[in-house]
Order: C-alpha cells, then sequence, then structure tokens
C-alpha cells in the first residue's frame, strides 16, 4: 500500500499522465481508504487548474507598445 | 508578365510595408493580452516587459512563417510561452550553480509526513478556499505570492509544466536532470504551494 507520501507524488506524475497501469492502481487503492488525500487530490487539482490558466490585471500598455514598435523599426 | 528587378524590389517593399502595418495593428492589440500573462507567470514586471517585447521582435523577424491557421494571438503567445521557457531553463541552471540547488532538501516532505510516509496534518478539507470561482480572488492572490516564495529551482520546474504543455520527458531532456529528480522538484513544489495556500488561507499563520 503506497503511503501518503508516495500518494501525493503519484498525484503529480498522474497529472502529466505519466502513471502506469500498476501506479494508477496503487493510487486509486491508497485514495479509497485515505480522506486526506482525497483532499490532497481535490485541492491540487485546483491549484493545477488556476495555474494553467493565470492572468495578471489589466495594466496601461500604451508606453510599452511605443518602445515595442520603436524596436521593430530600428531592427534592435 | 516578366518580372523586372524593378517591380521585384517593389513588390518586396509593398510586401515590407504591409507587414509593418499589419505589425503595428497587432502590437496595439495584443501587447496588453501578452504583458497580462507573462506578469502572471514571473516574479517581477520589468522581465515580463522585456520578454514581450522579445516575443514581438521575433514575431516580426519570423512573420512570414505566419500561416493564419491560428489567430495571430495564439501565435503570439505561443512565442512568448517559449521565451517564458527560455527565461525558466535559464534561470534554473543559474539556480543550480549558485546554490548546488540540494536535491536532497526534503524539509518539506519532514513537514507535513510521519516517518511512516503518512501525514502529519491531514490537509484541511475547506472548499471555500480551495476552488477556482472567478471571483475567488483571495485564492488568486495568495497562489501568486506563494509562487513567488518558492526556491528558483522549484519555480522554475513548475513553470515548465504549464509552459511545455505537460510534456515532462521533453523538459527532463532541456534541464539535463533525471526523471527522478524532475519528479521530486514538481511534486515538492506543489506540497509546497498547498502548504503555504492553506497556510495563509485556512490556517491563518
Amino acid at each position: 500500500m503506497a503511503s501518503c507520501q508516495e500518494a501525493t507524488l503519484l498525484q503529480e506524475r498522474s497529472s502529466m499522465g505519466r502513471l502506469g497501469l500498476a501506479d494508477r492502481f496503487r493510487w486509486w487503492m491508497h485514495r479509497r481508504i485515505c480522506n486526506g488525500c482525497i483532499t490532497y487530490t481535490r485541492q491540487a487539482e485546483v491549484i493545477d487548474r488556476l495555474l494553467a490558466a493565470r492572468t495578471a490585471e489589466m495594466v496601461d500598455t500604451s508606453a510599452l507598445q511605443l518602445r515595442i514598435l520603436e524596436r521593430i523599426r530600428t531592427g534592435d | 508578365m516578366r518580372l523586372t528587378f524593378g517591380t521585384v524590389e517593389a513588390a518586396q517593399k509593398d510586401a515590407g510595408e504591409g507587414n509593418a502595418r499589419v505589425m503595428e495593428e497587432w502590437v496595439k492589440a495584443y501587447t496588453t493580452d501578452l504583458l497580462r500573462f507573462a506578469r502572471a507567470r514571473l516574479a517581477d514586471d520589468a522581465t515580463a516587459e522585456d520578454l514581450v517585447q522579445l516575443t514581438f521582435v521575433s514575431a516580426w523577424r519570423t512573420m512570414d512563417r505566419f500561416q493564419g491557421q491560428s489567430s495571430p494571438r495564439t501565435w503570439l503567445i505561443a512565442i512568448l510561452k517559449h521565451k517564458l521557457a527560455d527565461h525558466y531553463r535559464k534561470v534554473y541552471r543559474e539556480s543550480g550553480n549558485m546554490s548546488g540547488m540540494d536535491l536532497s532538501d526534503d524539509s518539506i516532505e519532514r513537514m507535513l509526513f510521519r516517518e511512516n510516509g503518512h501525514w502529519r496534518d491531514r490537509p484541511l478539507d475547506d472548499p471555500s478556499v480551495f476552488n477556482e470561482e472567478p471571483e475567488n480572488e483571495r485564492m488568486d492572490r495568495a497562489l501568486h505570492h506563494c509562487l513567488d516564495l518558492l526556491p528558483p529551482n522549484l519555480r522554475s520546474a513548475v513553470e515548465l509544466k504549464y509552459l511545455s504543455n505537460k510534456d515532462s520527458k521533453r523538459i527532463q531532456q532541456e534541464l539535463g536532470i533525471s526523471e527522478t529528480n524532475y519528479w521530486q522538484q514538481v511534486h515538492r513544489a506543489k506540497l509546497k504551494l498547498r502548504a503555504c495556500i492553506e497556510g495563509r488561507l485556512i490556517r491563518g499563520v
């Protein structure tokens, strides 16, 4: 039976699609009996989705636009 | 019509001017989107602006390759992702050179797990905190804050996961590290991030 530490590592590998059948089974078995790892998995998946979809707040980019156009014009 | 040197030159000049007009429109239309994307993934705004500039310069130099199969925004974001990945590969290498990148530092595992590998304190279940509703600004702020607290090598490992479309084999090759080391670092980064967010938003520490 996988420990919680191993199960959290399996969760991370699973999020990148890198789990073989045996590890998928170990991870699934662990979560059947461990509420802590069920919570961890749900929270880690939320973090994953937020990290993938991050965006910062709006800012004024007019000065940056001028610098970019100048840089393109001068071929710098 | 038989093209003479003069007409080829004129056609090239027209094409160049056309490209310049298109690029100017793109800079006006997409700079804000690109900067928001970059700022969300970097700790400092100056680097974000630099990488957005480099993105447009690269796009200008390779504009003839843009086939129009995707939107200009998608194409520009793809270029920006490459620039960000280059940045984090450099940060990763430099952090290794500076600190020796202590891969044996298992302090986060020792803090969270007992010797038998089971939780010391189980993660607190509070769906009102760990959710991705757009109005959950507290979670967004905590995530950014906790990302900025990660050591450079762990931040790079986790950023590359999303910039490289979760292609772990490619990331391992590019960083020159083993599969085990890569998983260990991304795992530690995630443990630290989750614990940091929980500490700030649930436990209030």
